[in-house]
């Protein structure tokens, strides 16, 4: 793992493929829309989230005034074990950055891990300062193992 | 800075590249417009936003204003993502808790 990369893992109480729909199917039931979409950057909450479940399918944000916008698409998609999702919240795919998911299996139990790297296209100087910051996160990182 | 106009801030194309750019060299507004096709107006309210979120910072030099990425702004940002899934994973995982308490009547 580089500096550069965000990992997150934690168990869910549901079985492999279940856990894998929740997460992608069900997205716009849990995703924390009023404080990480476009919309609330203007104060609003979105009309809806679309999930296109498949392969080089799309996030897509659809604004109060009608207008969409897309988050990313999903650039591997193998059910129910991982996907790959190109992140690029209204800029242009040539400007993703990655986030990759699996789901294992533990029984009755999926323990689900996310990694989110490629941050490299915001230059050098963002390495730079990633790396002075990257034991800073365990603070953070240790706040949300004892939420989950 | 607050987590949604960091959000929105590089929900952006051309805000995106002025940011890549920045993180290259500091430059002036002129300079910056040089590299896009939009026009110098726009470019100026492109660093607004960018400048509001804490992302960009400005300093006067002579007659003219050098843009720079601000470095606290950028790790503020990599600690805003790492927060996104802290956010997302608790939803996630209060979503999955819900959904296996149905099951078990």
């Amino acid at each position: 793992m580089t500096v550069q990369t965000i990992c997150k893992s934690l168990s869910v109480p549901l079985r492999q493929d279940r856990a894998f729909r929740l997460f992608t199917d069900g997205l716009a039931d849990w995703w924390p829309v009023e404080s990480h979409s476009i919309s609330a950057g203007q104060g609003k909450r979105p009309q809806k989230l679309t999930i296109e479940s498949k392969l080089n399918g799309r996030i897509i944000e659809t604004l109060e005034d009608g207008s969409t916008t897309i988050w990313g698409h999903f650039s591997a998609w193998t059910p129910p074990e991982s996907l790959v999702l190109q992140w690029y919240v209204g800029r242009g795919s040539d400007q993703a950055t990655r986030v990759s998911v699996e789901f294992q299996a533990r029984g009755d139990e999926t323990v689900v891990t996310l990694v989110h790297d490629g941050f490299e296209i915001f230059g050098d100087d963002g390495t730079d300062i990633w790396t002075q910051y990257q034991n800073g996160w365990d603070p953070v990182l240790a706040r949300f193992q004892a939420l989950a | 800075m607050t987590n949604t106009t960091t959000f929105a801030a590089l929900a952006d194309k051309h805000r995106h590249e002025i940011i890549q750019r920045l993180a290259q060299k500091p430059l002036s507004v002129g300079s910056l417009a040089s590299h896009f096709s939009i026009s110098r107006p726009a470019i100026s309210q492109h660093l607004k936003v960018l400048s509001d979120a804490g992302l960009v910072h400005v300093r006067q030099e002579g007659t003219r204003r050098i843009y720079a990425v601000n470095r606290q702004g950028i790790a503020d940002m990599r600690t805003y993502l790492d927060g996104l899934w802290n956010d997302a994973f608790a939803a996630y995982a209060e979503a999955a808790q819900t959904l296996s308490e149905k099951d078990t009547p």
